[in-house]
């Protein structure tokens, strides 16, 4: 390890190993730091994403994809279920990808790797070297010894627990209607249906959130549950989960169990400092509704790595440079889940009949002709009462089929 | 006041770090580490806890 670097990315997920491959790949010198033994590991993911996001930044591998699926059935509190198609999206060759998340992510590190990137294992960013305000690198700790190395520039992708952004003042503190309180049992049992996903909505089954199963294959799914922070109902998710599993799959065997906090508050509304960008669950660049947080870390992952590589050349480090990054987060992604955000408050108001009625409809309506978001308006169209309770963010709808 | 994290149930997941306001929580590789000088106490760590390992004393 040399005592400077060009660029410090603390946090291998993702975002952190997408920005090291992309800075690398640009030529600058990059250090990527993981605070744990392994990439990887634990697991705090439900594994899913979309085939043609991913294929945008790598090429896709069988020794990380466990399942290709193109349909989910989501079920809402009385039984009636509707079903959403790969179709629906209007992208040709789209479908769901179950990831192996260990394999995935160790792959990712070996392209950053591949490009340059030097990368080290239990190595914690223990604090930032800051000089008049200004990140200047990272005091980290390799092997239990203690490092202070320098950079130009830090990308602090360190998760959803991240320290970078509070070590440089930047609050990144989640409230309660911010978070997904998310468990998931990697689950063996011969009845699980292995060729659509199943989403399972209801205030009573998973507040705030939904139940998932995500088929990986061999028999085995990840069946999992996010519950909104406020909405608890002084039960915890693995409370709510263990019930539904109980249920549905008496006989099902834990072959993995998984614990995590989902942001889903739309995303931070500041991602840079001098010296220092924010990028994944670390800036907040999740989706509120669904939780989905792969595909946006990786093109954020990329647009910090370019901004930084772009901000070497020019000699300038500041603030006012690094906003580029978030200039373009905020014009493309950034769009998308702050407007997610305010569908998911309004969405946070139905009761379960209100989720009865629509998945009656959905279930009326041919929706294999629909592109998802036509459909969603179509329901909301036939549903007076519940086209009020979505009110606020109707013309956000509107807008985003335009 | 302080929080008391049941380490056999913690699945270090860092969801109590990401809403605790004081910074008075840090997940390091596989445990949470307090800092009782810090925690005022307020609860936000239990309530988004997804296995209930947290009990916060007064």
């Amino acid at each position: 390890m040399k005592t400077e670097y060009d660029v410090i990315v603390v946090g291998a997920g993702p975002a952190g190993s997408i920005a090291a491959k992309t800075a690398a790949e640009k030529g600058c010198s990059v250090l990527l730091i993981e605070k744990r033994q392994e990439i990887g590991v634990p697991i705090r993911c439900a594994e899913g994403t979309s085939k043609t996001e991913l294929m945008k930044f790598i090429d896709i591998d069988p020794s990380f994809t466990c399942n290709e699926l193109h349909k989910a059935e989501v079920h809402a509190p009385g039984s009636t279920s509707f079903s959403i198609t790969t179709k629906m999206s209007g992208i040709d060759g789209e479908a769901g990808i179950i990831l192996d998340r260990k394999i995935f992510d160790r792959h990712l590190a070996n392209l950053a790797a591949a490009a340059g990137a030097n990368v080290y294992t239990k190595t914690p960013a223990t604090n930032l070297i800051m000089r008049d305000g200004k990140v200047e690198g990272v005091v980290l700790n390799h092997l239990g010894e203690e490092r202070k190395t320098r950079s130009k520039i830090v990308i602090g992708a360190d998760g959803v627990e991240s320290k970078i952004a509070r070590m440089a003042g930047i609050d990144t503190a989640l409230n309660l209607k911010e978070i997904e309180s998310g468990a998931q049992f990697l689950v063996y049992d011969e009845t699980i249906d292995q060729t659509k996903c199943d989403i399972f909505i209801g205030n009573e089954i998973a507040p705030g959130g939904y139940i998932w199963i995500f088929p990986k294959g061999n028999h085995t799914a990840n069946i999992g549950i996010g519950i909104l922070g406020n909405k608890n109902n002084g039960k915890n998710a693995i409370q709510y989960l263990e019930k539904f599993i109980a249920g549905k799959f008496p006989n099902a065997q834990i072959l993995g169990t998984a614990f995590g906090g989902v942001p889903a508050s739309g995303g931070l509304k500041r991602m840079t400092a001098d010296g220092l960008m924010l990028a994944g669950d670390a800036a907040r660049q999740t989706d509120p509704i669904t939780g989905a947080g792969i595909r946006y870390a990786m093109y954020a992952g990329k647009m910090a790595g370019r901004t930084a590589a772009e901000a070497i050349a020019a000699g300038d480090y500041s603030n006012h440079f690094l906003q580029k990054y978030q200039n373009e987060w905020d014009k493309t992604l950034g769009k998308t889940i702050r407007r997610n955000y305010k569908i998911k408050e309004a969405y946070n108001t139905w009761a379960d009949e209100d989720m009865n009625r629509i998945a009656q409809m959905a279930a009326g309506l041919p929706l294999e002709d629909f592109e998802l978001k036509e459909a969603i308006i179509a329901v909301l169209k036939s549903d007076k009462k519940l086209m009020w309770k979505m009110k606020s963010v109707y013309y956000d709808l509107l807008k985003a089929m335009i | 006041m302080t929080v008391i994290i049941n380490r056999n149930k913690c699945g270090y997941c860092g969801a109590c770090v990401a809403v605790c306001p004081t910074m008075a929580l840090d997940l390091k590789e596989v445990w949470i580490d307090v800092d009782e000088s810090l925690c005022n106490g307020c609860s936000t760590c239990k309530k988004v806890c997804p296995i209930g390992a947290i009990e916060v004393q007064r």
